[in-house]
């Protein structure tokens, strides 16, 4: 085909679709419909994806970890016993190579508090190296994090919700009452009853019994200090871990040994970290304050050990030269036989089979949606060749070939599915501009599910660009469009021509 | 010069009396050997009974036991709701099937410490059947009146530092021997348990403890009550008893 012709061809094309307004700009709604969700579901996923990748990264992880093999194996029994000594030289040979180091003793007990207990996980951090690696110690919602040599914890804010400890931050007016009733003097209680109002949203409804009180916003930190110490004083932030020691026999039988242990310890802070994890049934505590028979008799035993490269920026994910082989390169001989390194994503199953099944369930239904556009657009196509039967035997009786007919038919199918896309593009990106600067609050969702629902998102969760994927929809949605037209214009040609120009 | 001759006859009194009561007092090893001779046996089976009170609520459960030595044991629990769930101990390790998920469970680690079937003992209690004397050196703590008896106190350290309870505190009937009560100690010397004898029955050449009351005193206002019925000690018990196929049967 010439130029021209095919000049022709395109412009005879555009014509019909101007004479066809109505079902043009249906049939192009429905495909800037499909592309724009596809636009805006693709970038959620995306952003949800990498903020929780950052966040395992930067609050619960690090980029690897150095662990017992025979931990490794039973990691999610948290099998104490499994722990090594000896950690300190590799941590010297990792320093050495330019990676941060944080040593942990990971345990399960039940805490018990003056209102109720809970079980949780309780990460035996050292204080100094702990901020180093991961982010979350300075992610603190009231107090402080532990102090090292003390038996302190720092707990998430959900355990702290749950367990009564701490500042709560929406109590009931029963809860407010027992606030009232921690203070020494009558200008303590004005002062904690004064830090305390009814909660906005609720104002209307004071009349209910179930009203909530809030922490008033404009509370100062001089002033929530305060507070926490006459709460404290007051003993709500005494608590107690009941937990069993799990050892080793000694005679080599392999047998492990379970001592029960009691500690007597202070909460002295609320971590809300922008990880889930860190803010549900966890605690942190010095790891130095365990070491003897008042703690775990830990004698210098971690279970693992927490790699990050130092300096590495919290908005990028670990690189190659974080990776699992490159720490057990650069441990090289210091690495002793039974300990190995693993990678993060060795250690988020969870997260992994929910970003896998959001991806799949998410890309099914986007699926379901091009599939109904582009029927939608087969079928305009269908009725629009189907109306022009007799124009078509015309075109073909004027000399026009069988290819040519169809080039047009898909040429004006294809327009339609550009301007769909070009809208469903520039609809997409609108969409996607104030979900990525403020994305959607699903923090009430996360605390009722008690965070523990794969992603490692705790509030907002943000939308990221993808200009590869935007720019790729609107092809794939034009070329579609221009594929529906082909099966229609193909019945039609297998008209005689003498038949089309005499159909009516 | 009487009041010389009174001074000496309250010293020769005194010293009377000590020397009495020396002799009276026996060695904290006997004493603990005493309730170990009552208390530990070869084999038992018996039909029992658990009557927990926990937050204002009660619950009872009964079953059928039998044990062997410290390494085996086996116990199916008959009460409605609990009908088939079962727990054997084997080889040092617990295992339970629930009828409901139809599904045999290790119980490992710290999950031994749990509460057994929402009582005040843990799995790791009612698995317990060596004697104190090879795991405790005992101490003569004293004399004090316990549940209107006068008893020995007896405080025990553990001799190895992976004793589940590195120090316990008992009370043994001058009498009878029988434990009258105990406390069970963290390894940080905080205060877990208390047991109170309610009835001990004189079975064979033995008195043994057939009714007592358990608190875990970490459980606000929890306590169990456990009973034992047609306890039959020392009798021969098949190996058969004690294996996965009784746990799945």
């Amino acid at each position: 085909m010439s130029a021209a012709g095919a000049r022709d061809i395109a412009a005879m094309a555009l014509r019909n679709l101007s004479r066809h307004k109505a079902k043009t700009a249906i049939t192009a709604v429905a495909v800037a419909v499909s592309v724009s969700l596809y636009i805006f579901m693709d970038g959620w996923l995306l952003g949800m994806n990498l903020d929780s990748r950052r966040n395992i990264v930067s609050y619960e992880i690090g980029a690897a970890k150095v662990q017992a093999a025979a931990y490794f194996e039973k990691k999610d029994e948290l099998p104490m016993h499994e722990s090594f000594a000896g950690w300190k030289p590799l941590a010297e040979s990792l320093e050495r190579a330019g990676y941060a180091v944080a040593p942990r003793f990971v345990f399960s007990g039940t805490l018990y508090s003056r209102s109720g207990s809970a079980p949780l996980v309780i990460d035996a951090v050292d204080v100094g190296l702990e901020g180093r690696v991961l982010r979350y110690p300075s992610s603190l919602e009231a107090g402080r994090f532990p102090a090292p040599g003390r038996l302190e914890l720092a707990i998430g804010s959900m355990a702290a919700e749950k367990l009564r400890v701490g500042i709560p931050s929406r109590p009931t007016p029963e809860e407010l009452e027992e606030l009232a009733g921690a203070a020494r003097d009558a200008e303590e209680e004005a002062f904690v009853r004064g830090l305390y109002g009814p909660a906005p949203e609720d104002e209307a409804a004071a009349a209910l019994e179930a009203r909530k009180l809030a922490l008033k916003p404009g509370a100062s930190e001089a002033e929530l200090a305060r507070l926490w110490e006459i709460l404290s004083a007051s003993g709500r932030m005494d608590v107690r871990i009941s937990t069993v020691i799990d050892q080793k026999a000694e005679d080599g039988s392999g047998r492990i040994l379970h001592v029960n242990q009691l500690i007597d310890a202070s909460v002295v802070g609320v971590i809300n970290s922008p990880n889930p994890k860190t803010n549900g049934n966890v605690a942190f505590m010095p790891l130095d304050s365990l070491q003897d028979e008042a703690g775990l008799m830990l004698g210098g035993k971690v279970t693992e050990l927490l790699v990050r490269r130092s300096g590495a920026s919290d908005a990028e994910l670990p690189g190659r030269d974080e990776s699992a082989a490159a720490v057990r390169e650069a441990l090289g001989p210091a690495l002793p036989p039974g300990l190995e390194v693993h990678g993060w994503l060795d250690y988020v199953d969870d997260y992994i089979a929910a970003s896998r099944g959001d991806q799949v369930s998410t890309r099914i239904m986007i699926l379901m949606l091009f599939v109904l556009s582009f029927i939608g657009i087969a079928n305009t196509m269908l009725m629009a060749i189907l109306e022009r039967t007799k124009e078509t035997g015309m075109l073909r009786a004027l000399g026009m070939t069988d290819g040519q007919v169809v080039a047009a038919y898909m040429i004006e199918a294809a327009c339609i599915g550009a301007m769909g896309s070009l809208a469903g593009i520039a609809i997409g990106c609108l969409i996607n501009v104030p979900m990525v600067a403020h994305g959607l609050d699903y923090s009430a969702m996360a605390e009722q599910i008690g965070g523990d629902y794969g992603y490692r998102i705790t509030a907002l969760f943000r939308s990221a660009w993808n200009p590869p994927v935007i720019v790729l929809s609107g092809i794939v949605a034009t070329a579609l469009s221009a594929a529906a037209a082909l099966l229609p214009s193909l019945r039609a040609l297998r008209m005689p021509v003498t038949e089309s120009l005499r159909f009516e | 010069m009487r009041t010389k001759y009174f001074r000496a006859a309250l010293a020769a009194l005194a010293l009377a009396s000590a020397g009495a009561a020396a002799a009276a007092a026996p060695s904290a090893a006997s004493l603990l050997e005493r309730v170990d001779a009552n208390e530990v046996y070869a084999s038992i089976s018996y039909e029992g009974e658990m009557v927990i009170e926990y937050q204002g609520k009660r619950y009872v459960k009964t079953f059928a036991a039998s044990a062997k030595g410290s390494a085996n044991s086996y116990v199916e629990f008959t009460n409605p709701e609990d009908r088939g769930t079962k727990y054997l101990k084997k080889e040092g390790r617990l295992y339970v099937y629930s009828p409901d998920a139809e599904e045999v469970m290790l119980i490992s680690g710290h999950l031994l410490k749990e509460s057994m079937m929402g009582s005040d003992l843990s799995y790791e209690d009612t698995i317990d059947n060596e004697t104190l004397s090879a795991r405790y050196v005992p101490t003569l703590a004293g004399e004090e009146e316990a549940g209107g008896r006068r008893a020995w106190v007896l405080d025990l350290a553990a001799k190895r530092r992976t004793e589940s309870y590195p120090r316990q505190k008992l009370w043994i009937d001058a009498e009878t021997g029988d434990l009258l009560r105990y406390e069970l100690y963290a390894l940080s010397g905080a205060k877990l348990k208390e047991y109170r004898l309610i009835k001990a029955e004189p079975i064979g050449d033995r008195r043994f403890p057939v009714e007592g009351e358990m608190r875990d005193l970490l459980r606000k206002g929890s306590r169990t009550v456990f009973k034992m019925r047609k306890v039959v000690l020392d009798a021969p018990i098949p190996d058969s008893l004690f294996s996965m196929k009784s746990l799945e049967r």
